[in-house]
């Protein structure tokens, strides 16, 4: 690391100047810890900071129990940061998908692939995480490819897709029921040493950790830890598994996944990578990957003033505007959220319609507002109101009895 | 100002909370404490007059009062006030909090049990003032959570301890051991050239604030990446990279304005030679002999 200089630290030292009576309040830097100011007095903190000594120890002494943050994923520092590196693996995921695409349509039957194809690529959206301009069908067939290039994926589950898939009448449809045969697919036992076999050290630990983590959304631990094993080439198809599951009705989500958010750049497309490397690791376990629901269906948020926000290609979306919602749950394929005096909605189609729920028992109508839900199952569930009222249901939400 | 004075002078966040009002209420259960909707209501009013400014826009504030910890708002006000059932609730969930982050800040059982018992005699409000109760939980504002709160209220009262305690021996120590030469004024450093202070200023003037917390943290408190990161909501690996990119673009921002204030290079790089508290240099390691004279 680069030293330091006298005169440098002696700058340093000039700067500590601060009147006594402006330091933050404990709510400020609590706060501020929790990253829960406002942009403007996030930047008075830091100002203050720079120039406190007692308030940055302070800070140090209070956070010194919370949870380490997450690592950022790793990566090349000096080729990362060239713009030039952007464009470079624009090019080369752009000739990949070209060969990719050229290949995979001979897999398929003629007539029916090319209808389908040319649909799906009208009406995939780009993926914004490393070539805006590819679709996700190519993403889908590169990833695709990309695992039968590592020995991965034996190249038969598509071309027996292809036969075994009736005529589609939709091209969500297909992709959808292709990405489900892909990540059902087992390969013979005797495969699974020559797997391993091929596999480098990180990816084998990777894979081990994947095999004793319980379904659901990956851990900060395997985040930690699977994010390095993510090459660029994989990014492509970790971007298609995620939009494409955005729009597949029959997808498995998490409970309590946390929210995506656009990346910006190609780099930051490593935190969808990450997401999708057990799904490599763990190409033994294939069956877990479907219930991997960090990458399923729109995902959910409550803003800050109780608005409801739906995850799209696009960022955010409102939804439910006008109401003030506390909270949201999921039960297999329907979505509920609830709140300002016990107003109950339920989606089936990710979020993107609402249909308000009465709930009713008889004559005794909830009171207060729905401040917690929880669904067990796609057909038990239970809210609970302000006014200290349990409520379950055991049919998906539509009828439901005061405890 | 009173709370009619308030509500006159930003009249934007009076609206905000007459439109939140009831939501705010029943989100905080406040009521389960005996706590009135008008009085939550004037906390919560004060609160975002104490925080906002003046320039804030009714959706704005609506945002404010969002993140507000409305919940441990009103725990922490219902203690403030004595109620026993929030006492039962707050014990409960922090007690063994309060002992735990104690003993992580002090670091010795003894001193940390001194510092949590001191911090619950202040939560409870044992101190009166005009014969009334005065408890510290009445000023948590719910900005962030009551946890974060405590564990920030714990490290300030550690580090004006520390800190009295510091000055407090070193004031016994003179007494016991009677009068004393007092040691020499230390030699003044020598004067160097201004120009180079005036080109460090300017370079730390162009860094961001988080930038000069990296850099003084590190070389001026002796923090460890670790803590650094902790401090700033990112992880260590991403501390030791941002210190090393920020250092280096210093020097270099050092070096051109150095340069352009008309020193040689050579100049330069004698007036930013490396500090020896940076080097990790072993002196002792490095003056010992290589290997022991031989025996006769």
């Amino acid at each position: 690391m680069t030293g330091f200089s006298q005169p440098e630290r002696r700058g340093l030292e000039r700067i500590q100047s601060v009147a006594p009576d402006s330091h933050p309040d404990a709510d400020l830097l609590a706060a501020f810890s929790e990253n829960s100011l406002t942009a403007r007095e996030q930047g008075q903190v830091l100002a203050h900071l720079a120039a406190c000594s007692t308030c940055r120890e302070i800070l140090a002494l209070a956070g010194s129990q919370l949870v380490e943050p997450v690592p950022e994923p790793l990566r090349k520092r000096g080729m990362w940061e060239m713009p030039l590196f952007h464009w470079g693996a624009a090019a080369a995921t752009a000739i990949v998908v070209i060969f990719a695409i050229a290949i995979g349509v001979r897999e398929y039957q003629p007539a029916r692939q090319t209808a389908a194809t040319a649909t799906f690529n009208e009406v995939a959206p780009a993926t914004p995480a490393l070539a805006p301009q590819s679709t996700v069908a190519d993403k889908v067939t590169a990833h695709e490819k990309a695992k039968q290039a590592e020995g991965l994926v034996q190249p038969g589950p598509t071309s027996q897709i292809a036969q075994n898939t009736p005529a589609p009448q939709t091209t969500t449809t297909l992709r959808a029921k292709h990405l489900q045969e892909q990540f059902r697919y087992e390969r013979p036992a005797d495969e699974s040493q020559t797997e391993t076999q091929n596999l480098d050290a990180t990816d084998k630990k990777a894979l081990a950790k994947d095999a004793t983590r319980s379904q659901g959304a990956p851990s900060a631990a395997d985040l930690g830890a699977t994010k390095g094993a993510v090459s660029s080439r994989d990014a492509g198809g970790a971007s298609a598994y995620q939009a494409k599951a955005e729009t597949q009705p029959a997808a498995k989500q998490a409970p309590g996944a946390p929210p995506q958010s656009t990346p910006s750049s190609a780099n930051e497309g490593a935190e969808v990578t990450a997401q999708v490397a057990p799904l490599q690791a763990g190409a033994a376990n294939a069956r877990n990957m479907v219930s991997l629901a960090p990458l399923g269906a729109a995902q959910l948020q409550i803003a800050s003033n109780a608005q409801l926000q739906r995850s799209t290609s696009q960022g955010w979306e409102n939804v439910l505007t006008g109401h003030k919602i506390l909270a949201f749950a999921t039960a297999g394929n329907r979505m509920f959220a609830g709140g300002a005096n016990g107003q109950l909605f339920a989606s089936d189609d990710n979020g993107a319609h609402w249909t308000p729920i009465a709930v009713h028992d008889g004559d005794t109508h909830v009171n207060g507002n729905i401040t917690q839900l929880h669904f067990s199952d796609a057909q038990n569930g239970t809210l609970s109101t302000s006014a200290a009222e349990t409520w379950t249901t055991s049919d998906g939400g539509h009828t439901w009895h005061k405890q | 100002m009173t709370g009619t004075a308030q509500a006159a002078s930003r009249p934007q966040i009076t609206a905000a909370l007459a439109a939140m009002g009831e939501l705010i209420y029943r989100t905080s259960k406040a009521e389960k404490f005996g706590i009135a909707q008008p009085q939550f209501e004037e906390w919560v009013l004060a609160i975002a007059h104490k925080y906002l400014p003046a320039t804030i826009t009714e959706p704005e504030a609506e945002d404010f009062f969002g993140n507000l910890r409305l919940e441990d708002l009103a725990l922490a006000r219902a203690c403030a006030l004595g109620h026993e059932r929030a006492w039962e609730q707050f014990m409960a969930r922090f007690r063994e909090l309060l002992y735990d982050a104690a003993l992580g800040i002090a670091k010795e059982s003894s001193q940390a049990k001194d510092l949590a018992d001191s911090i619950y005699a202040d939560l409870y409000g044992m101190n009166q003032r005009d014969g009334q109760r005065v408890s510290k939980l009445a000023s948590y504002t719910g900005r962030g959570s009551l946890e974060g709160w405590l564990r920030t209220v714990i490290a300030q009262e550690f580090v004006n301890r520390y800190r009295s305690r510091k000055r407090l021996v070193s004031l016994e120590e003179e007494q016991e051991e009677g009068a004393q030469f007092a040691a020499s004024a230390p030699a003044p450093a020598p004067a160097g050239d201004p120009r180079v202070d005036q080109a460090v200023d300017q370079a730390l003037a162009c860094l961001d604030s988080e930038s000069r917390i990296i850099l003084s943290a590190y070389y001026l408190d002796g923090r460890r990446m670790a803590e650094i990161g902790r401090m700033l909501g990112f992880h260590e690996a991403t501390a030791s990279r941002k210190l090393d990119r920020i250092t280096k673009a210093l020097r270099k921002s050092i070096r051109e304005g150095l340069l352009k204030l008309g020193m040689s290079k050579r100049q330069v790089e004698e007036a930013l030679e490396t500090d020896v508290r940076d080097l990790g240099v072993d002196v002792r390691k490095n003056l010992a002999q290589e290997k022991k004279p031989p025996s006769f």
